[in-house]
């Protein structure tokens, strides 16, 4: 509901979370699924040390990025 | 509830026989018995009630003077002892729509009496139906009002007899997201499993809660060029600074706060926590970048990757939040994060 309104203005969104189903059927267009994060945190593997889990993160945000300079016509879910 | 329906019929200068789009403008003006297709209702009322008095309000005097529209309209209804409102129908007339769902709504809240009116599904007045506004779905045009006043009439008489009523896609109006229990013989564990295997034999299966139809918004082109991008964080995780300023609640939020993230490498849990009843924070309060990336961003920022971070992290907690207020808070962060400047958003959702 967010992003759409994000996106109504005119700023392309990304979301990023594990529950894209629910993104897509709110309506949300672009939507980031990052497979080794969990519901509780979308941004981080706590499993991983600092280092490694910092440089996950740097790459789960390129990703999101990636997913802001892709044309879409309507919902769709990237996985990274 | 009463035996005998008396009804008030609201109607517009055009349907009411009583000038074209130059009356428009047209002020509250009240006669008795029926005008326009007032006269069939009376005949499909039969022994049921009568149509006591029409009402006539120009659309544009409606939709400038709404305050006095529809007091005009509850003052019509209780001077001829009106205990049904019918308005309209309206089929595809936008701004007559509008006004038959605000007489609907004003004589509805403010007299209690019983409202209906009709429209076509696209009608912008078709929004009524969530204020109460009980609206039977017409065709587009007056070609189909010889189909919709029976129905009409139909239902305002059921309702004024106080007769509890099917769900609204049996009875012919437009669901109002009202839900009322009932006892089923089966329990709901066996009607679900039901359901599946009539989905498994590809049979048809109907829903027992209707999911609203989302809104669709046409996605915006997407950026460029990183390297001029201005990317905003916002979340509906619920982080906060550890005082919670804009004291956002773990659920139900109806507000949103914006945080300086100035001069910060990145986010640390001695400054900013989540409250969300909706996920475990643990993870997230030991490092506040696992929620919302500011740090791995500012390494892109400082390494010219991306032009620069908004300063400004917008926040909320969307635990069971009102999808009304959502819209509204999305609305609000969108005007900040275009006021700061941003040429597109990240967006952490839990």
């Amino acid at each position: 509901v967010l992003a759409k309104e994000f996106e109504r203005v005119g700023l392309p969104t990304v979301i990023v979370t594990s529950l894209p189903d629910v993104a897509v059927q709110m309506g949300a267009n672009r939507v980031l699924r990052p497979r080794a994060s969990t519901f509780h945190h979308p941004f981080g593997v706590a499993q991983m040390d600092a280092d490694h889990e910092r440089i996950w993160r740097r790459e789960a945000v390129l990703a999101a990025l990636k997913v802001l300079q892709t044309p879409v016509d309507g919902p769709t879910v990237f996985d990274f | 509830m009463s035996d005998h329906i008396r009804v008030l019929h609201f109607l517009n200068p055009f349907f009411a026989g009583i000038g074209g789009e130059e009356s428009n403008y047209m002020a509250p003006r009240v006669e008795a018995g029926a005008r326009g297709p007032g006269s069939r209702i009376s005949q499909l009322l039969a022994n049921d009630g009568e149509l006591v008095a029409t009402i006539v309000i120009g659309d544009n005097y409606f939709a400038e003077n709404q305050l006095q529209s529809r007091e005009a309209v509850c003052a019509a209804a209780s001077d001829h002892h009106a205990n049904v409102l019918v308005a309209g129908p309206a089929f595809n007339a936008g701004r007559y729509g509008l006004a038959c769902g605000a007489a609907c709504e004003a004589v509805a809240r403010q007299l209690g009496i019983v409202a209906v009116t009709g429209m076509f599904s696209e009608n912008p007045g078709v929004d009524f139906r969530r204020r109460g506004v009980y609206i039977v779905p017409t065709g587009d045009s007056a070609r189909t009002m010889g189909d919709a006043l029976p129905r009409i009439v139909a239902l305002s008489v059921k309702l004024a007899r106080g007769e509890s009523l099917r769900p609204a896609a049996e009875e012919g109006y437009l669901g109002r997201g009202i839900r009322i229990n009932e006892r089923l013989p089966q329990s709901s564990a066996m009607r679900a499993v039901d359901m599946l295997l009539r989905k498994l034999h590809d049979e048809a299966v109907e829903s027992e809660i209707v999911l609203e139809a989302q809104e669709v918004v046409a996605p915006p082109p997407p950026l460029r060029d990183l390297k001029d991008a201005v990317i905003a964080l916002a979340t509906e995780t619920g982080l906060i600074p550890h005082s919670n300023p804009d004291r956002i609640p773990s659920a139900r939020s109806r507000v949103w706060g914006k945080y300086s993230v100035v001069d910060l490498k990145g986010l640390t849990s001695d400054q900013f926590s989540f409250v969300h009843g909706g996920y475990d924070t643990t993870k997230v309060n030991q490092d506040p970048n696992r929620g919302v990336p500011l740090d791995a961003l500012r390494d892109l920022e400082d390494s010219g990757v991306i032009k620069q971070v908004v300063n400004e992290v917008v926040s909320t907690c969307g635990n069971g939040g009102s999808l009304l207020e959502m819209k509204r808070i999305g609305h609000e962060m969108a005007q900040e994060a275009q006021l700061q400047g941003a040429t597109a958003v990240i967006l952490p959702a839990t």
